[in-house]
């Protein structure tokens, strides 16, 4: 990879490496994708679609929907309803709102329950009100999707989540939670597969509230501090960083690695090691 | 102070930074719009501590400082987020607080990393001495964080 692109996009800084660099056009068409994916699905923007669920009970997500959601199906059923696109309104209520106001409202709310809701073709339907947020695998599956669209080897960095289309294997350094600058392991990702990471550190506002809620409790979660997850499915390898939080998850294509806050590891697949 | 340790001080307080701050791209598939600022700021809920009268052999006067910066948030507001720190006479960050809660935090840690018995503990290593292609859960450092910290320098160095 001798060329990086790199740039800023759903919140995040994105790097995307190739032998030779990306035409205008190509560019073009990349940052048309991700706007419309930010323009559909961001729930800090008051003109996205996704807004319209604050108030209408079905709504049109596009073509993007039924991929997205349907991970999210399986993340539901498999943490027994820990994982859940609908905890939007418990992080704005905790303070995670687009204001960035980070400070927690009173009293506890409740996650409408996401067996609840219905998608037809591409409508969602829901039951109430809702504040819908596929943080836990919108930006996997994006990363997985600007690859698809790059016509020649690449690597998709989105700061965490890594999508390996390089034509070799990448050596990967799982960040260690508590300090940037120190890895508690390496992971092996071949050529195709994916690598996703996350931590309850980042994204804290106060020293108990953190971005990965359960969905049953709208709590941030507590006993993983981090966890990461890789296969060839980069959605579904965002998705169980998530849920390795709540679940062991691990498949015979995906792994996974959590570290708890006593920094225990829990290893599962991991192709590459683990320093202990 | 000498250019080399203002740097030198410099490369400490920016990973400082990401110790407490760094703002994991984790998961933020439904995503902020503009990043332009953080996406970790907290509250510090401790009275405004001043510095102390400090020892005269250093580069920086020794104490606690605290500063507020300011960043933009996702839809346009300007938010603000407290960071108090202890610096040393010689420019060291010995202590920094932005949730007012981290010394509890830290010490409930240890507090379990002693519990649970040494053998099973993960032991990090350094990034820089891995052979290593790419980094998983790296990190963004936060606006406002690095506009109190400037401030804080700026006083320090008074």
């Amino acid at each position: 990879m001798t060329s990086a692109w790199r740039f800023e996009a759903i919140g995040t800084a994105w790097s995307i490496g190739t032998p030779d660099p990306i035409d205008h056009e190509l560019r073009s068409a990349i940052t048309s994708r991700i706007d419309r994916f930010d323009r559909t699905w961001s729930r800090f923007r008051a003109d996205a679609t996704v807004a319209a669920l604050r108030a209408e009970r079905s709504v049109d997500l596009g073509p993007d929907a039924p991929a997205i959601l349907g991970v999210y199906d399986r993340l539901f059923e498999f943490t027994d309803g820990a994982v859940s696109p609908l905890v939007g309104g418990a992080l704005e209520h905790l303070g995670y709102d687009a204001g960035y106001t980070f400070v927690p409202g009173r009293g506890p709310i409740r996650v409408p329950r996401w067996s609840d809701c219905r998608l037809t073709g591409t409508v969602l339907h829901v039951p109430g009100p809702v504040v819908l947020d596929i943080g836990a695998v919108g930006k996997g599956w994006l990363a997985g999707q600007i690859a698809g669209m790059i016509d020649q080897p690449c690597v998709v960095d989105a700061s965490g989540d890594i999508v390996n289309r390089s034509g070799r294997t990448l050596r990967v350094a799982l960040e260690d939670p508590g300090d940037p600058q120190m890895a508690i392991g390496v992971a092996e990702v071949p050529d195709g597969h994916a690598i996703c990471a996350s931590a309850g550190n980042r994204r804290r506002w106060a020293a108990d509230l953190h971005h990965i809620l359960d969905a049953r409790s709208a709590s941030p979660t507590r006993a993983i501090v981090g966890a990461w997850a890789g296969g060839p499915d980069p959605a579904w390898a965002d998705g169980l960083a998530t849920a390795a939080f709540f679940a062991d998850l691990a498949d015979d294509r995906h792994w996974t690695v959590t570290l708890d806050r006593d920094r225990r590891a829990r290893i599962r697949g991991l192709p590459g090691e683990v320093f202990s | 102070m000498t250019p080399s340790t203002r740097r030198a001080y410099a490369t400490l307080a920016a990973s400082t930074a990401l110790v407490t701050l760094a703002a994991c791209g984790g998961d933020d598939g439904g995503g902020g719009a503009a990043p332009v600022g953080t996406s970790t700021p907290s509250m510090t809920t401790g009275p405004a501590a001043s510095p102390s009268a400090g020892s005269a052999d250093g580069e920086f006067t020794p104490g606690e400082y605290e500063a507020i910066g300011t960043y933009l948030s996702p839809d346009g507001q300007t938010q603000s987020v407290e960071v108090e720190v202890e610096i040393a006479a010689d420019g060291t960050i010995t202590d920094l607080d932005v949730d007012g809660r981290a010394e509890s935090g830290n010490s409930e840690q240890y507090q379990g990393k002693f519990e649970s018995g040494i053998d099973q503990l993960v032991v990090g290593r350094r990034i820089t001495e891995l052979q290593i292609d790419k980094v998983a859960g790296s990190s963004l450092t936060s606006g406002g964080f690095n506009d109190a910290i400037g401030q804080i320098i700026e006083r320090a160095r008074a």
